[in-house]
């Protein structure tokens, strides 16, 4: 049987904890409890989860932290499941999601419909709508709906209902947790919500050291940091945590926000100030084949690798020179996996910390500028990639192109800011390339609509001691807007302003100041009306 | 071979390219009519990708997102109805 699991490494264990057999279209298959559907499947061997809705494309997962959409799959009767942020239970039944014999899609690939036709095939008339729907639901890989209405759940799981509060913040990453800190520090009643199933953001899956000036993370590995603010958070009874929950829509006119829970569970919370701390999304590249399994973001090989113990491959490559595709990199090459060659578009220097790039070619890893891919190669899943040089104007060298022998493709190629639930209160956003894409305008108190509040990576895209130190300032403003005042809350926003100044006065971080002060107002609501 | 853009509705590069072409030229007729950004993912991988295809082909820079509505992760049906029945 296969299993891609590490079982040695030589600086994580991995805590699996018990095993269970799950289910994959009747096929028994060694799944563990602390993992996720996809990454015990991933591990079985697994490369396909789903199939595209239109061209039938066999699709891989992606991002591994239920923001792609390409793992769904029906889980125990329940049509597209993010199989990514679902954990395992014993005796689960998964199975591929129902689409009309392969040998159809061929045929549906040649139709190259411009999308205005696609959007209304057979909307009309009326009458063929119906029947039309039920064989195009089998076409696409959208799944059968359940044989029978799903059970309502069971009264005691989950959160659920209606609650108040004075704080409730989404995402539970470096900025919320640190946010959660300060304000439950003080005495507010504070919820937080993660959509995982353990608090830590991006920092559950950073293994090495943070090397930073900053008191609070220098010389800390990323999921240690993450670990001692958990056990802070333990200690304060007036800060409530939910996991495997997210936020999905906040109405004004109501003022709540919706939350969903673990089995259609659902719960409105009602606050006084919301902060929204919900992290960034990776960004991708457009190649050929660029959706082909094999091809995944870099965060989400770094999940596989760092969270679950789980090799993505036996070679891989990397495209982008940033810190996020250098690291992976590096960790990979700890767990044992080949790394072919990290390859970039900038004509610039690698763009990562210089010690990290050196790092990773004292183990015989090309770390190449000027370069990028044109194509994924394989059927099902990746087998090489073509490569290419570039010219100045990013113009291919004609001849220059080259293959790489791999069996997975890494891209890490930047973050996006989480731009959706911050946009649901309202706000004015602006385009800022320097901060990684649109953010809100906000004042000093990381305040950004009436009654929200911004911190981290969908802020501005930084750093985790950049996200602690906002979070903090975020949770203690909040207490302050709370009416909860004291000299040493107004000593401690000093310092914490003081350290982010310092954070931002990096050579790396040039420019970044500059784009700060431009999107930091002083009075929002007069931004706001 | 194809290009993706948006994994959701399978629309690719040179879908996006084709209706600038026929003069779908900003983001929200963009949107539209091939349908990226109102997939089950809400437009985390294509919106980037899109806006970039934009810029490149009408050289104007894109300074708005789309407009975002609740509720940004699908949700079962059952699960509002459940909530709004309970209320009265
Ligand atoms: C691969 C990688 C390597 C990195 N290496 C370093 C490094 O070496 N040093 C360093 O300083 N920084 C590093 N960073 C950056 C750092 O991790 C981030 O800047 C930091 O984690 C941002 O913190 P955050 O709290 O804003 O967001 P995140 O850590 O992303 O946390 C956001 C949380 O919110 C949750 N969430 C999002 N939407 C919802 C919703 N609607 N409902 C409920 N929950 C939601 C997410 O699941 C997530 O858990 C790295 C980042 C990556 C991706
Ligand atoms: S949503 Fe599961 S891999 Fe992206």
């Amino acid at each position: 049987m296969v299993d891609w699991r590490i079982y040695e490494h030589p600086i994580l264990e991995f805590d699996r904890g018990e095993e269970v057999t799950i289910y994959l279209d009747g096929e028994p298959m060694k799944a563990f409890e602390s993992e996720t559907v996809a990454a015990a499947l991933y591990a079985n061997g697994l490369r396909e989860f789903s199939k595209s809705i239109k061209y039938r494309r066999p699709r891989g997962f992606f991002c591994a932290i239920g923001r792609c959409s390409t793992c769904m799959m029906e889980v125990d009767g329940v049509p597209n499941v993010r199989t990514c942020i679902v954990m395992v239970k014993a005796g689960m039944r998964i199975k591929r999601q129902k689409y009309l014999a392969e040998y159809l899609s061929p045929i549906l690939n040649l139709m190259k419909l411009p999308p205005q036709v696609y959007m209304r095939l057979m909307t009309r008339p009326g009458i063929i709508y119906k029947p039309a729907m039920m064989v195009m639901r089998q076409l696409t890989g959208l799944g059968a709906f359940p044989k029978k209405v799903l059970d309502p759940p069971p009264q005691n799981q989950g959160a659920q209902g209606e609650i108040s509060t004075e704080f409730l913040i989404v995402g539970g990453g470096p900025a919320g947790m640190q946010a959660a800190i300060e304000a439950g520090q003080r005495g507010i009643s504070v919820v937080i919500v993660d959509d995982k199933d353990r608090l830590g953001g991006q920092l559950v899956k950073q293994t090495h050291t943070f090397f930073s000036d900053i008191k609070y993370a220098a010389g800390k590995r990323g999921f240690k940091l993450g670990e001692e603010m958990i056990s802070q958070l333990d200690q304060l009874p007036n800060v409530r945590v939910i996991t495997e929950t997210s936020a999905v829509g906040y109405y004004p006119k109501e003022d709540i926000m919706l939350l969903k829970g673990p089995n259609n569970t659902t719960l409105k919370v009602n606050a006084k100030k919301y902060l929204v701390a919900t992290g960034a999304y990776e960004k991708t590249l457009v190649f050929e084949n660029n959706d082909l399994p094999g091809v995944y973001g870099a965060g989400g090989v770094q999940t596989l690798l760092n969270v679950f113990g789980i090799k993505p491959g036996n070679r891989g490559i990397l495209l982008g020179t940033g810190n996020v595709a250098l690291m992976v990199a590096y960790h990979l090459i700890q767990a044992g996996i080949e790394v072919a060659g990290v390859y970039a578009p900038s004509f610039r220097r690698v763009r990562g910390y210089f010690v990290h790039a050196a790092k990773i070619q004292r183990h015989g890893v090309p770390v190449v500028t000027r370069h990028t891919i044109v194509k994924a190669l394989g059927r099902k899943e990746v087998k090489g990639a073509i490569m290419t040089k570039l010219n100045t104007d990013y113009s291919h060298v004609p001849g220059s192109q080259f293959k790489v022998d791999c069996d997975f493709i890494c891209i890490g190629v930047g973050l996006n800011p989480a731009y959706d639930l911050v946009q649901l209160f309202n706000p004015k956003m602006v385009r800022s390339g320097v901060l990684g894409g649109f953010v809100p305008i906000r004042d000093k108190t990381y305040r950004f609509a009436e009654n929200a509040y911004i911190a981290g990576d969908c802020g501005s895209i930084e750093e985790a001691t950049t996200a602690v130190l906002e979070g903090g300032l975020a949770g203690l403003h909040v207490t302050e807007a709370l009416d909860i005042r004291s000299e040493e809350i107004s000593e401690k926003i000093t310092e914490y302003e003081h350290a982010l100044e310092e954070d931002r006065s990096s050579p790396f971080s040039a420019g970044l100041k500059t784009a700060m002060n431009e999107i930091t107002v002083d009075d929002i609501m007069e931004v706001l009306t | 071979m194809k290009k993706i853009v948006c994994r959701c509705h399978d629309v690719t590069e040179s879908d996006i390219e084709d209706a600038i072409d026929s003069g779908y030229d900003d983001f929200e007729s963009l949107k539209r009519i091939t349908g990226i950004t109102t997939g089950q993912c809400q437009g985390k991988t294509c919106m980037d990708l899109a806006r970039g295809i934009l810029e490149r082909k009408t050289g104007k820079p894109v300074t708005q997102t789309t407009r975002i509505r609740s509720p940004i992760d699908p949700i079962t049906l059952g699960s509002l109805v459940k909530s709004t029945a309970k209320k009265k």
